[in-house]
């Protein structure tokens, strides 16, 4: 599970490794000041994913600008519904390609289910940009599962 | 809280997904573990250590140098030394030469000690081993008969006189035929044993020589004032690592823009990805210099306060989540004018530890920065800053006297921020707890 979320997080299989260790470290090494009442695993998920927001902030996030800029002036003709009818390995995939601003909001938005407010705060943005990173991170999935299609409709 | 638009929609799909993660990084993990307790134990080392160290300084300067009764450090007059020998007397010898009446016999030991300190002067010249000297007190030690007026012999050791012959059987036939040897001796002090009359030469305290340390002024005459400076290295604890509530609010950058700044069609290249300015997300401070020069002013033998001017630089970083801006580095110099109430908790002649307790008000004065952009290259600039900073600050400081007036000084101290608050281009995360080491001379003005 806590290898599941740090590939979500991260851009390839060594980063998510990185990320994992130092969530493993930490949870070892605070494991005093977990509270057995709650659940193991939710105690685990929120040590993963704050470890992940760490990398993201010393990763200095959005390098490849120009993509960002391609994305965000064109539009998709792909659904937006395209993005859950992808198969899960599919999925993860374009996901690692986001930039990690993109990227990041969109696990805490999409997958863990947190609020832009709470994004906010977490990530120390206003709410309005974690709305316009969410945003623009599905239009770049949409982009890139357009993208796809094309390729296979040549192959054809 | 979740958000109701996708509450269950990616997430069922990503529940339960990862693998087990490989031996290769369990290996890691555990050594990170180690890497970590490590880390820590040195923290605990390094506090703990300066703490033992100012505490053996304490000890040893407690155990070494004379101790004072009025607060001030003064050498032991003819008086303690008499009651010494009363002392000494009373309890070498219980119930043996103790039928005299004590009263009587402490002003015979007094009226001798002070006898022999006026001779002192003129007897400088240090005794030779088996040298013959007339007893200079023979009125005074002729109490049973005129035999007392034989000369006593003084050997290497007052212990070389047998104890089965009585003082007046004491002759040059005693002599030892071998030399005492040096290392044999006992330390006494050279030029006073033979002027000890006959009577109280049992009553010598059986103590090493001490060292004559430097006279000290008494506090009590003349208090005096002391000039310094000093050096001291500051380093944040670990329970003030950044957290939010210590980002500085009125920095112009720590405010996130809104979204319809952060990337819009326009986007010019030579600005941040955020318009005006990026929002942080990291940042760490350093504060790695400290010069201070004071003044102070002993009001109380034991009571002194201190203040002066300090100067301050801290170094801070700032991560920023930006397309132009990776990270910057911001120093910060400061002015400072404290004000501490300090208190000797041990006073010693040579060594004082003195504890102090006190305020501070730093204004800062100059920023320099230098920001680091993605591109490789940086730019740096350098201006007068606004701010201010208000704080606490208690510590134990270990003082030896080197000369007359020099000191030199050694100090552990605590210090808490009350108030923050620097305008700096870039976005600060200031530390409030901060442990420091220091290093000083001190000049005492009499």
């Amino acid at each position: 599970m806590m290898k599941g979320i740090c590939l979500r997080y991260a851009v390839n299989e060594v980063e998510a490794e990185d990320i994992l260790q130092d969530s493993f470290i930490k949870a070892f090494g605070s494991l005093k000041s977990y509270n057995a009442q709650g659940a193991l695993g939710g105690w685990l998920r929120r040590i993963t994913v704050n470890t992940a927001l760490m990398q993201y902030r010393k990763n200095k996030a959005l390098k490849s600008l120009k993509t960002v800029n391609d994305y965000a002036e064109v539009q998709s003709t792909v659904e937006d519904g395209a993005i859950e009818q992808l198969e899960l390995e599919s999925l993860l995939e374009k996901i690692q390609q986001l930039p990690t601003g993109f990227r990041t909001v969109f696990n805490l938005y999409a997958v863990e289910g947190f609020t832009h407010k709470e994004i906010g705060e977490m990530l120390d943005v206003s709410e309005g940009t974690s709305k316009s990173q969410y945003s623009r991170a599905r239009v770049f999935l949409r982009k890139m599962i357009e993208a796809e299609q094309k390729k296979l409709k040549y192959a054809k | 809280m979740q958000n109701e638009q996708h509450k269950g929609s990616l997430t069922d799909k990503f529940e339960g997904f990862g693998a087990a993660p490989s031996d290769e990084l369990w290996g890691k993990i555990d050594a990170g573990l180690e890497e970590k307790k490590k880390r820590r134990g040195i923290i605990w080392w390094w506090m703990g250590s300066g703490m033992a160290a100012i505490i053996a300084i304490s000890a040893l300067g407690y155990h070494f140098y004379p101790q004072n009764e009025a607060g001030t450090v003064v050498e032991n007059t003819e008086e303690q030394q008499a009651e010494e020998i009363i002392k000494t007397e009373s309890t070498d010898h219980p119930g043996t030469e103790q039928t005299e009446d004590v009263q009587k016999d402490k002003n015979t030991v007094m009226a001798d000690v002070a006898v022999n300190s006026d001779n002192t002067t003129k007897n400088t010249a240090p005794i030779t081993e088996n040298e013959v000297k007339p007893d200079p007190f023979p009125e005074e030690n002729n109490t049973a008969s005129d035999k007392n007026n034989k000369p006593l012999i003084v050997k290497g050791s007052e212990q070389a006189v047998s104890k089965d012959k009585s003082e007046e059987d004491v002759t040059e036939e005693d002599l030892p035929e071998k030399p005492v040897k040096e290392s044999d001796k006992p330390a006494l002090i050279s030029g006073e044993i033979g002027q000890i009359p006959l009577k109280n030469i049992s009553k010598l305290p059986l103590q090493p020589a001490q060292p004559k340390w430097i006279k000290i002024e008494p506090f009590k005459k003349k208090l005096p004032w002391e000039f310094g400076v000093s050096y001291t290295f500051y380093t944040p604890l670990p329970w003030s690592w950044p957290s939010k509530s210590e980002l500085v609010p009125t920095s112009p950058y720590s405010t996130a823009v809104e979204q319809e700044q952060t990337i819009s069609s326009s986007y010019d290249f030579t600005q941040d990805s955020y318009g005006s300015s990026p929002p942080l997300v990291e940042s760490s401070v350093n504060k790695n210099f400290n010069l201070h020069a004071f003044v102070g002013k002993y009001f109380k033998p034991r009571w002194a306060w201190r203040s002066g001017l300090h100067f301050s630089r801290s170094v801070y970083r700032s991560y920023y989540d930006g397309f132009v801006v990776e990270y910057a580095n911001t120093t910060i110099n400061s002015l400072s004018i404290p004000l501490s109430l300090r208190a000797d908790v041990v006073q010693r002649e040579k060594f004082r530890l003195t504890s102090h307790l006190g305020i501070f008000n730093e204004f800062s004065v100059l920023e320099k920065s230098e920001n680091y952009f993605t591109d490789g290259t940086k730019s740096s600039f350098g201006k007068w800053v606004a701010g201010y900073a208000l704080g606490t600050e208690a510590g134990l400081d270990a003082v030896f006297r080197i000369t007359d007036r020099l000191n030199l000084q050694f100090g552990t101290s605590y210090r808490i921020y009350l108030l923050q608050n620097v305008k700096a281009q870039n976005a600060l995360v200031f530390k409030r707890h901060w442990f420091g080491a220091s290093l000083g001379v001190v000049w005492r003005m009499y």
